[in-house]
């Protein structure tokens, strides 16, 4: 009977989580991508075979961006794997073969044209200056640099599972001042923005309030959206489907500033990075550190997870993730792992629509949903077009909320793409 | 693939269950059953009160509507499977507010009727549940009045019933008395229901009960029913402003009398012929409600909630046109 009467509208809200990092050790072997397709590529600088430390080059793009060995070891081959993303793509596999494990001393290269601190930073691997997650960024667009007029330090993340960014702020205070100078070096007169989540609000304050001005986001997720924040915040209206940089707004998560702060102050290549592990079945978040391209089943491991135990795993967050074939796929950029268990696996309903609207009174970018995916389903794409359904970005609240459970974001993307052809 | 998979590894040669689907994977937890368990949680205030008034000939109206409907929904889905299951609740949902809606004592053909003309032509035919563009029970509930009016005549119904209450329906000696009606009817017995109507749709008190659950639970939003009680209220002041002294009772008056309160939480909320944005409904209450008392007042038909509600359904594709600008719109160039 109390199932019938609870509602929630606004998303989840976040779960709970353990304060600080825990340090994952090296896994046996870790696959190196050489392709975000659409964002950037890299070309191999080493053969199959070859030993590499940990930090050295092992690909580097056409304007000299560096990808880095993330353990010590030897290159098995270079192969194609399954990305997070779901993409088949180039990667350069490395075997850690139990010998020392030691940092690269050579010298890097790389870098290409440009100022000192973006050839630094490319040399580093932290990409190109305005990019870091790799979603918004296209590689030939760093060409001229943009011109950039704010900038957004996301100390939240909006997945409510995900806590990489929130403790790190916490942990490193003092490095992300350092990084918020850095960025304001870098961006002269752009306005910096930090977002905090609400607990840490005065803290924040206190401790960033002289490098930014601090942005405290709620605790429900429909508040965290970023392609809603960042607008808002840079006081502009920024279309969905465009680059930030177009409007000169930078987006980069705490994580980011960090992996440029230690590029700049230290040359320390990005070789590792943050993912929060959370589930259904686990009781608090665990926030793990792990080499780059590490298979998703060494840090499921490391935290004692069976994957008997789990239905569906998701890379991200159970609003946006991307639901994974395999659990060996090499994680990269991500920021969460979500696990879901077998028996809260969702079957798709997909009920008939009942009109009742929930889905346009949840949608933050107030698409007439109900209509997109009344006229989706009948294949009247033309028609769906006047609704504005490019605007849309996933945030998945329709769906959430849709009583019938009807794939509403499969329904949106297919008219996007329908549109587009 | 398998080139760079670890060669001595036991487990991979155990097979992974993994579920692949896109997101959301969190959903927060409605369906349609869910969905039409709290319209009959909302329904059962009413319904118990009408047992309650008129024992088993209103469990008899009830149970009939819910078998016929049902029996119904089975055959026609059997015929042409659609997507709308005759399982998930609501024909039943649809059946006891139909029920509410028959007068006392009605034969069982006219239930029968009444049942098909919802379920059949109301519903199923426009594509299930979802699919209309008027409520299939107060379609019903219309074809019923204007095909047998005679049989369909609460006052008439109820002309033998041991009852405390005035013998006419409210709204209907309003139509001849005028203002004056309203010293016949107090206002308490009006709320308690204890007043000529069919079966259910004008316990006021219990009504407003379960209706004001659905709003709640946030299974209807408020807006509808209070954009309609305030295009009532509304047009029943400016219509008593115009009209000579005495021709019109006060707003509490018709906000009691008929099926007022049936209709402003349970047809005016109804999911699939209420539009959608929130400046819509406003606009949609408003208008059902303008139209219901419109109708009171200079039509033929006293009670005008069905008509009313029916009307302005009929006008939600263009009111759902008023909706906000999309955020982010527009393709990079």
């Amino acid at each position: 009977m109390l199932a019938i009467i609870r509602s929630r509208s606004r998303g989840p809200r976040p779960v709970s989580y353990h304060e600080g990092v825990h340090q994952l050790d090296e896994p046996d072997r870790v696959s190196i991508l050489l392709e975000y397709p659409g964002h950037i590529h890299y070309l191999p600088q080493v053969q199959a075979g070859a030993s590499v430390a940990r930090g050295q080059p092992i690909g580097m793009s056409p304007v000299g961006n560096l990808v880095h060995a993330s353990i010590s070891g030897t290159v098995d081959d270079i192969d194609s794997v399954w990305s997070p993303d779901s993409y088949h793509v180039p990667a350069a596999v490395i075997r850690n073969d139990g010998g020392p494990s030691t940092d690269y001393e050579g010298t890097t290269g790389g870098g290409g044209d440009g100022p000192d601190w973006l050839r630094t930073l490319r040399a580093a691997g932290v990409a190109s200056p305005w990019t870091l997650t790799g979603s918004d960024y296209r590689e030939q667009e760093s060409a001229p640099l943009p011109d950039i007029r704010t900038v957004v330090v996301k100390g939240v993340h909006e997945e409510p599972t995900i806590f990489t960014s929130q403790i790190l702020l916490r942990t490193e205070p003092d490095r992300v001042r350092d990084g918020l100078r850095r960025v304001a070096e870098i961006a002269p007169g752009a306005t910096i923005w930090l977002t905090v989540a609400k607990a840490d609000e005065k803290w924040a304050a206190e401790t960033f309030g002289a490098e930014a001005r601090i942005a405290v986001l709620p605790d429900h997720y429909r508040g965290r959206i970023e392609r809603h924040v960042v607008p808002r915040l840079a006081g502009i209206a920024i279309p969905h489907r465009a680059a930030y940089t177009e409007s000169g707004v930078a987006v980069l998560p705490a994580e980011y500033l960090l992996a440029m702060q230690a590029a700049l102050d230290t040359g320390q290549p990005f070789v590792s990075k943050c993912v929060t592990v959370a589930g259904d079945d686990l009781e608090r978040a665990v926030t793990v550190r792990y080499p780059i391209g590490t298979p998703i089943r060494s840090i499921l491991a490391s935290q004692g997870i069976s994957m008997d135990e789990v239905g569906r795993l998701l890379v991200g967050g159970p609003m946006k993730g991307i639901a994974q074939y395999t659990d060996r796929t090499p994680l990269t950029h991500a920021d969460g792992i979500y696990l879901v268990s077998p028996d809260a696996v969702l079957a798709e309903v997909n009920d008939p629509c009942i009109n009742c609207g929930r889905c346009t009174r949840a949608c933050p970018a107030s698409i007439q949903v109900h209509l997109v995916n009344r006229y989706a389903e009948f294949g009247l794409f033309a028609e769906a077009q006047r609704f504005h359904a490019e605007a849309c970005h996933e945030c998945g609240l329709c769906a959430y909320v849709c009583p019938s459970r009807r794939s509403l974001v499969q329904l949106m993307r297919l008219c996007v793409s329908e549109g587009a052809a | 693939m398998t080139r760079w998979l670890p060669q001595v590894d036991s487990t991979i040669t155990r097979k992974l269950h993994l579920s692949v689907a896109m997101g959301p994977h969190w959903r927060s937890g409605g369906s349609l059953e869910r969905s039409q368990g709290r319209w009959l949680l909302a329904l059962a205030p009413a319904a118990g009160a009408s047992l309650w008034y008129f024992g088993f000939e209103a469990l008899r109206v009830i149970c009939l509507t819910v078998v016929f409907s049902l029996l119904i929904d089975a055959t026609i889905e059997r015929m042409a499977p659609s997507r709308d299951r005759t399982s998930n609740w609501t024909s039943v949902t649809f059946a006891v507010m139909l029920a509410l809606f028959m007068p006392f004592g009605a034969p069982w053909w006219l239930i029968l009727v009444g049942a098909l003309l919802m379920i059949g032509i109301g519903k199923k035919l426009f594509g299930g549940y979802g699919g209309y563009a008027l409520h299939p029970v107060l379609a019903a509930v219309a074809m019923l009045e204007l095909s047998w009016p005679g049989r369909f005549d609460d006052t008439a119904a109820l002309i033998d019933f041991p009852w405390a209450a005035s013998p006419v329906e409210p709204m209907r000696y309003a139509a001849s008395v005028g203002g004056a009606v309203e010293s016949l009817y107090p206002w308490q017995d009006l709320l308690l229901g204890l007043q000529v109507a069919s079966i259910g749709n004008a316990m006021v008190l219990f009504l407003l009960a379960g209706g004001l659950f659905l709003v709640l639970v946030r299974e209807v939003p408020w807006q509808l029913p209070l954009s309609f009680v305030t295009g009532l209220v509304a047009t029943s002041l400016l219509v008593s402003a115009l009209g000579d002294p005495g021709e019109f009772a006060s707003p509490v008056f018709y906000l009691l009398a008929g099926s007022v309160g049936y209709g402003a939480f349970f047809f005016v909320t109804d999911h699939t012929t209420s539009p959608v944005g929130s400046v819509a409904m406003l606009v949609y209450g408003l208008l059902a409600g303008t139209l219901v008392m419109l109708i009171r007042g200079f039509s033929v038909h006293h009670d005008g909630v069905v008509f009313g509600i029916l009307l302005a359904s009929l006008a939600v594709p263009l009111i759902d046109r008023i909706a906000r600008p999309v955020v982010g719109a527009g393709v990079p160039s």
